[in-house]
């Protein structure tokens, strides 16, 4: 075994010599500090929003059988009087989406694999008059990487009434954790956004009000003051998604989104 | 800043070099290096059970990014298809210019090998581990770590023959 041997000695000269050669450049501790807070954001999400999920199933059940009865009136929220044009941030699908306007935008209830949307609950963000935040889950029935641009993967959540665009809420004008430039740092994340999702472990994420999609003159007040005449969208380009051996077949060119009654979304 | 926090910065700071020759050792190259300690890390300092202990968060690291690595294999080419979406494109003489040719090769030559060899490789010849400490590590039989420190040996002296022939091939084995 003599040339086993040298070939042994081989590979640790040559480890050595690859270990010792100057190292380029480190991981940017922001950066990991980011991804690791998603990450833990995403675990506290996947815990919450299991027991969260019956709450709104039930509460939905509930709505659906109200609504039987017909759409209430008499809300003194304000709808904008007329369009109101997206400031070259709309996400792609999603420009169409005006104030005031009909939503007459058409979804799917799911991507490649089952990928899907909903909103997981309602933060307020500042008091009873003020837009809340939106927490939206992405889950897939097996474990897969979704994966786009920053603008591929913008979230949009939509307040209709009686089929109305009320108010839009977040849209892909900044996500959350497009941070990084280009040269920044060269690993995962620097340009694209990549979710891996699994079942039991759905990506999650916090939309809040963009000032590139808020419609003007709304009066939350009255939208918190009767959530039950109100219809919370959640809506997202449908993505590209992978798995295992590499991009799954579905349906594309098109949008993802779910819709419930805001007053059943969980609040917090 | 949370306790993580400090902890992942002093980490970089005091190790960061040394993890990135490992993570190197287990990718063949600079630019998988970075995303794989970079993963690692946040896998680590996600989990809620990572100790306080730096010894040991840096000892859970390095299993973790053996794991990626091997983990990176066995989902085939899924990473290869995705890279270009979420990672910078690389831009020439980055990190390596100073390297010596002999150098160049050795690492030329470590990139050839599968994922498994080099891990085996790196545990073995760098970390000096016991096959049995390998074997249990990265969950395979002792007699498969014993053939991929054979095959991978083997590999590495034949490239670098051919390297000091002409120039290291590109008929690896990813």
């Amino acid at each position: 075994m003599a040339g086993s041997d040298e070939n042994a000695e081989i590979a640790r000269t040559v480890l050595a010599e690859v270990a010792n050669m100057p190292v380029g450049g480190l991981p940017d501790p922001a950066a990991v500090t980011r991804r690791v807070r998603r990450r833990r954001r995403v675990r506290a999400a996947a815990i919450g929003g299991a027991s969260a999920a019956v709450v709104v199933v039930t509460v939905s059940v509930a709505m659906a059988i109200g609504n039987a009865g017909g759409s209430g009136h008499g809300t003194n929220a304000r709808r904008p009087d007329g369009p109101v044009t997206s400031q070259g941030s709309a996400t792609p699908g999603l420009a169409s989406i005006a104030c005031g306007r009909p939503f007459t935008v058409k979804y799917l209830a799911r991507g490649p694999a089952n990928v899907r949307i909903e909103a997981s609950g309602v933060h307020d963000a500042g008091g009873a008059a003020a837009m809340p935040d939106v927490d939206v889950l992405v889950s897939a029935d097996q474990a897969v990487q979704i994966s786009g641009s920053p603008y591929q993967l913008g979230i949009q959540v939509v307040i209709v009434r009686d089929g109305v665009t009320v108010d839009r809420i977040g849209g892909a004008d900044r996500p959350e954790d497009a941070t990084s430039s280009p040269g920044q740092y060269s690993g995962s994340g620097a340009l694209a956004r990549v979710w891996p999702v699994a079942p039991g472990s759905p990506h999650a994420e916090r939309i809040s009000r963009s000032r590139w999609t808020a419609c003007p003159g709304v009066d939350w007040a009255s939208i918190n003051a009767s959530p039950e005449r109100y219809q919370l969208v959640v809506l997202m380009p449908t993505p590209t998604v992978f798995g295992p051996t590499g991009p799954l077949a579905g349906p594309a060119d098109t949008i993802i989104g779910k819709a419930v009654a805001l007053g059943a979304v969980p609040k917090s | 800043m949370a306790d993580w926090e400090d902890a992942l910065v002093e980490l970089l700071q005091t190790r960061g070099v040394t993890l990135m020759r490992h993570a190197r050792l287990l990718t063949g190259n600079d630019h998988d290096a970075e995303d794989l300690l970079q993963d690692a890390l946040v896998r680590v300092f996600a989990s809620h059970r990572r100790g306080t202990d730096p010894e040991e968060t840096e000892a859970y690291l390095r299993t973790v990014m053996v794991n990626l690595v091997l983990d990176s294999r066995r989902r085939g080419a899924r990473w290869l298809r995705l890279r270009h979406k979420v990672a910078m494109p690389a831009t020439g003489g980055e990190g390596l210019g100073e390297a010596s040719a002999a150098r160049q090769d050795a690492l030329a030559a470590l990139a050839t090998l599968s994922p498994q060899q080099r891990a085996c490789l790196v545990l073995r010849y760098y970390d000096d581990l016991p096959v049995a400490e390998i074997a249990a590590s990265v969950g395979i039989a002792e007699g498969t770590v014993k053939r991929h420190l054979h095959d991978g040996a083997k590999r590495l002296a034949a490239l670098l023959s051919a390297a000091e022939e002409g120039g290291v091939g590109d008929g690896g084995q990813r």
